[in-house]
Parts: structure tokens; C-alpha cells; sequence
């Protein structure tokens, strides 16, 4: 148990350090030149002289070799000094920490909406394999798997904002607006979820101790409840931790259709505009929150099933 | 993961609505119209570029199938010359991801070792890696196109190949007829590429196929974002944003893109749970499939 956390803890310190150096190294030697562009954050384009790009040159270390610049980023990176924002001259930890909070929240509420849909569902049709629930489902969820997330949130616009009128497209100001965005990647992972919880239902419905606690009288409700789902969790558990992680990659996309102001909008936004500042500070918690979930999972699957540590596959 | 799919066909009649939606003729029925599309291309006096700003907008017709796009672009064209950049470099990323992680795979899995070792690193670090996000990243960086997107894929895609394939090759290197070649003396090289790679490939299929729809999905979207491919170029995903100021007067911009790549990802959804059904008699890695696969 203990040399398998160690483990799994120095993986996920090296692949955060990875994740670092490629953020560095990608906008580092992205094309352009990044004191022209400080340059041009900082004064008015008219008023910047060779001069003054030299001046930030020297003051910003941008002369010194590409390691050492690579050294000073790091030490300062980690004590969470991610430097000034280019274009708003805010701090980039600030400004992370505003725009992760509607990434939690989008998050969260497309994931509940998922489990309020699939939890049910997938009960449902996982208790009747081969019925027209379970039929009908694996089609729906082959389909939806098969729409990219921004056709799907095109459809969703035109139902629910153009023609019924009932939610707004883009914004955030109200609580409504957040209702697209989070059933666009609450109905994506739905198409993933509903198929894993209907099939580990339907595993523990074939058990033995299923049967006998079905044959021994008890109401169908207490056989589901006491013996069907506690048995059902870990593989379901499992997959929900992953699914933040599958919900990261869905998170850009999604924001950026809906300008919702999370983390993947902000990504976006800095990429085009060449903010390297903020693209290093958000593709750096970006790739952090996505190794700690990782992380976190492979140790609650170890603490359900110490064997899994060992296993050599 | 986590799937029961043996069992499920123990259990399930079969149905003729399971039939429609899981089987090989779907699949490929569906799959004909992307295929289309791409020998379309190939047809004389189709130009996706060529604009003609008095018929912008039109509805289908007889000169323009499709219609045409805001510029006064034949779409059928368009579409029809994407095919290349979004299903043709979705084919060359899982085909080339599959490459590199089967060699990789099969080399882990008969040397085993410190070798093994060393790949299985590499394999759990990339796997901890958000693929989007170096795609992303690169692309919209260094204003690369598509072959930027593509390499981003395919270093972020391998591992799932590897892990399967090292698998497969774990198994069967103790094998009588392995056991055999290496008895003879045949060379390591020769042993993976004649004894395990015939037996590597068919389990890998299920992978690929699935691999080429989720590349269409990942490659489309960036292009719906505006990243990787530059403008003029007929890319489904930068078709269809393209097509969005004018959903109302004219739909058919951002549908007919959007139904190609639903037929296009589905087609290859269904034809890897063909493959997969078919694997399913097949003894060899059974159980190492099992964890690799998704119940789509």
C-alpha cells in the first residue's frame, strides 16, 4: 500500500513537472518575440522603440540562456508567482482562481445532471438486459457519442433558446445561463455512463448472493438497495473519478461555444492573444487538476482493492 | 474499464434492433458516405475555393447540390475535399498512434525487463496527460495546421494501443509455436514482425476504429474552434462555425457538415463493435481486452 503511494505520487509529481516544462518550452519557443509582445502590452504600439525592446530584454532576463530563463519560471512558479497577465497587467493566480470557479461549478452541475439522467437509466435497463429500455439506450448512446459536443450544443441552442425561448444562449450572469453549457457535457458523459452502470448492475445481478438474497424473500427494493448497489459502486466510483477528467477535455470546448468563463475559455482567449503569462498559468492548472484527479482515483481503486497495487498489468 | 459484453451476449436474444445498430452493415453503409464524399472530390470542375459572391447562400440546387456557402462556395465541393483533412488525417493519426504503440507494446511485452519497465513509465505518463490541451497548445501556438494537430494526437493516443498489444505479446511469448521460433533462432526483430505482430493486429482493431472516430471528433472540434486549419480550407468543424451566423436564412451551412460527421463517427463506432464482436470468439487476450474496452 505504502510503496504504491510513494509510487503513484512521484509519477504524478514527475508528469506535473513534464506538463511544466512542455507549457514552457511551447510558448517559449512559439514564433514571435516575446519582449516585442510585452512591448506592445505595455506601451502604445506607436511609442515602442527597439529601445525599449532591448530595455525589457534585460530587465525580464530574456537575453540570459533558455535553461536559466527555464530555472528562474520554475522557482517562481513554484511559489506561485505566474507573473502579470500581458494584456489586463492583473495577476495570473488571480486570475486563474476567477475563472476555475465557473469551471468547478459547469463541472459539477453537467456531472449531476448526468447521474440524475444515467443513475435511473442505467439501473433500469442493467436489471433487463436485452429489453427495449437497454436496446434503446445502447442506440442513444451510441449516438450520442458519435456528435461532437459543440454540434450537440448547436441543437440544443436551437431547441431550448431559439424556438422555446426557455434558457439563454451565452452569458453568466444569471443562474440560468449555465444550463446549456453543463447538459451539452452532462449528455455526452451521460452516453458514457448510463452503458457502465447498466453493465455493473447486471454483473452483480447474476451473482450468486444476488440470487440468494432474492430467493430468500426479500423485497425486490432491499435486494437492489442492500445487495445489488453496494456491490455495483466501486467500478461506477471508478468511472465518476475518471469522468472529471474526460469532463476537462469536454470543459474547453464547451466554454468556448457558451463563453463561459472557465478555465478552457480563458485558454482560448490568452492563446489568441498571445498572453503568455495566463497560456503558461492555464494550461499549468489545466494539466495539474487533470494528474491530481488521476491520481486521486488509482488511490481510492488501491484503498477499495489493495490487491490492484500489485497486479502486474 | 469495466464490461460484461461476454456475458451480455450470453444473456441477450438476438434482435433485430440490436442487429441494425451494432452490426457490420451499419457500419459500412454508413461509413459510404464519407467515402463518397472523398471520390467526389476527385470529380472535374469541383472547386472548394472558388468564390462567386452572386449566388452566396443558395439553396440546393441542380449546379450546387448542397447548395452554397456565404462566399458563393459550392459546398458539395467543400465538403467533399474535407473529407481528406478531417477523416484523412483522423485515419493517418489512429493509424500511425497504433503503429507506434503496438512496436512499442509488443517490444514491452516479449522483452519484458527493464524495458518493459521503462515503456510502462512512459505509457502511465502519457496517459496522465490531457491530450486536448497539447493539441491546443501546439497548434494554437506555433499557428501549425493540421500535421501539428495530428502529431499532438497521435503522441497523446498511443498509450491505449500499447498497453493492449503488451498484453497480447505478454501472453503469447510463452506460447509452444513462440517458444518454437525461438528455438530455431530467429532473431527477436523476426519473431515480433512473423510469430506475434498476425496476432497483435486483430485485437487492435476494435481500438482503431474507435481511435478514427474519436481523431474526426477531437480534429473537428479544434477546427470548430478555429484551430489548425487556416481558413480557406475546407475543414468540417471550421465549416460548420462557419455556418453558424447563418443558421436561420440558411441551414444547411452548418447541417449538412455536422450529419457527415455524425454518419462518419458513427460508421466507425458500430464497425469497431463488429470488430470487437468478432474478437470476442477469439481466445487470445480476452482477458486482456477486457479492461481496454468501452461499452460503446
Amino acid at each position: 500500500m505504502i510503496p504504491a503511494l510513494i509510487n503513484r505520487i512521484t509519477q504524478a509529481a514527475a508528469v506535473i513537472l513534464v506538463v511544466a516544462t512542455l507549457t514552457f518550452a511551447v510558448t517559449w519557443f512559439g514564433p514571435g518575440d516575446i519582449a516585442t509582445q510585452i512591448a506592445l502590452a505595455r506601451y502604445d504600439p506607436d511609442m515602442v522603440t527597439p529601445e525599449i525592446v532591448l530595455s525589457i530584454q534585460e530587465s525580464e532576463g530574456l537575453d540570459r540562456s533558455g535553461a536559466y530563463q527555464f530555472a528562474v519560471w520554475l522557482g517562481r512558479t513554484a511559489t506561485l508567482d505566474l507573473g502579470r497577465s500581458l494584456v489586463s497587467g492583473r495577476e495570473v493566480s488571480a486570475v486563474l482562481g476567477y475563472h476555475f470557479q465557473y469551471t468547478l461549478k459547469l463541472a459539477l452541475t453537467a456531472m449531476a445532471f448526468s447521474l440524475v439522467l444515467a443513475l435511473p437509466l442505467g439501473i433500469a435497463s442493467g436489471l433487463r438486459p436485452g429489453s427495449k429500455l437497454n436496446l434503446a439506450l445502447q442506440a442513444v448512446s451510441s449516438m450520442l457519442a458519435s456528435i461532437p459536443a459543440y454540434i450537440l450544443a448547436i441543437v440544443l441552442i436551437l431547441i431550448f433558446a431559439v424556438h422555446l425561448s426557455i434558457f439563454p444562449v451565452a452569458g453568466f450572469s444569471q443562474a440560468a445561463h449555465i444550463v446549456l453549457p453543463a447538459l451539452t457535457l452532462g449528455l455526452g458523459l451521460f452516453a458514457l455512463s448510463n452503458r457502465l452502470i447498466s453493465s455493473s448492475i447486471n454483473m452483480v445481478r447474476e451473482a450468486p448472493f444476488y440470487l440468494f438474497a432474492k430467493t430468500k424473500g426479500l423485497p425486490k427494493y432491499q435486494v437492489l438497495l442492500r445487495h445489488g448497489m453496494p456491490n455495483a459502486a466501486a467500478p461506477i466510483l471508478t468511472f465518476l473519478g475518471l469522468q472529471f477528467a474526460f469532463l476537462l477535455d469536454g470543459v474547453i470546448i464547451v466554454e468556448n461555444i457558451f463563453a463561459w468563463p472557465g478555465i478552457g475559455h480563458l485558454l482560448l482567449e490568452s492563446i489568441l492573444a498571445r498572453d503568455i503569462p495566463v497560456i503558461q498559468g492555464a494550461a499549468l492548472a489545466i494539466g495539474l487538476i487533470y494528474v491530481s484527479i488521476n491520481a486521486a482515483v488509482d488511490l481510492v481503486l488501491l484503498w477499495l482493492n489493495p490487491a490492484s497495487g500489485y497486479q502486474d498489468g | 474499464m469495466f464490461s460484461s459484453r461476454r456475458k451480455l451476449q450470453v444473456t441477450t436474444p438476438p434482435e433485430i434492433s440490436r442487429r441494425i445498430f451494432s452490426s457490420k452493415v451499419a457500419g459500412l453503409l454508413l461509413l459510404l458516405v464519407p467515402l463518397a464524399a472523398g471520390l467526389i472530390s476527385l470529380a472535374p470542375g469541383l472547386d472548394p475555393l472558388s468564390q462567386n459572391l452572386m449566388h452566396r447562400l443558395s439553396s440546393p440546387s441542380l449546379e450546387h447540390p448542397l447548395g452554397t456557402d456565404h462566399l458563393g462556395r459550392c459546398l458539395l465541393a467543400r465538403i467533399a475535399h474535407g473529407t481528406y483533412i478531417s477523416m484523412g488525417s483522423a485515419l493517418l493519426i489512429a493509424l500511425c498512434s497504433a503503429a507506434l504503440g503496438a512496436l512499442l507494446g509488443m517490444i514491452a511485452g516479449y522483452i519484458r525487463g527493464i524495458v518493459d519497465m521503462g515503456i510502462g513509465r512512459l505509457v502511465d505518463t502519457t496517459l496522465a496527460f490531457p491530450g486536448i490541451l497539447l493539441a491546443l497548445m501546439l497548434a494554437g501556438l506555433t499557428g501549425g495546421g493540421v500535421l501539428v494537430l495530428a502529431a499532438a494526437l497521435i503522441i497523446t493516443t498511443w498509450p491505449e494501443y500499447c498497453r493492449l498489444a503488451r498484453s497480447v505479446s505478454r501472453t503469447l511469448s510463452g506460447a509452444p509455436y513462440v517458444q518454437a521460433g525461438v528455438l530455431t533462432g530467429f532473431t527477436t526483430g523476426f519473431i515480433l514482425r512473423r510469430y506475434l505482430l498476425p496476432q497483435v493486429i486483430r485485437p487492435l482493431l476494435p481500438l482503431v476504429s474507435l481511435g478514427v472516430g474519436k481523431a474526426i471528433l477531437a480534429l473537428s472540434s479544434l477546427g470548430f474552434l478555429g484551430i489548425g486549419v487556416t481558413p480557406p480550407a475546407p475543414e468540417w468543424g471550421a465549416m460548420i462555425s462557419a455556418g453558424l451566423p447563418y443558421l436561420r436564412e440558411a441551414p444547411h451551412l452548418a447541417m449538412f457538415p455536422s450529419v457527415l460527421i455524425f454518419m462518419t463517427v458513427l460508421g466507425f463506432i458500430l464497425l469497431s463493435g463488429h470488430f470487437e464482436k468478432k474478437d470476442a470468439g477469439f481466445q487470445h487476450a480476452s482477458s486482456a481486452k477486457s479492461e481496454h474496452q468501452t461499452d460503446i
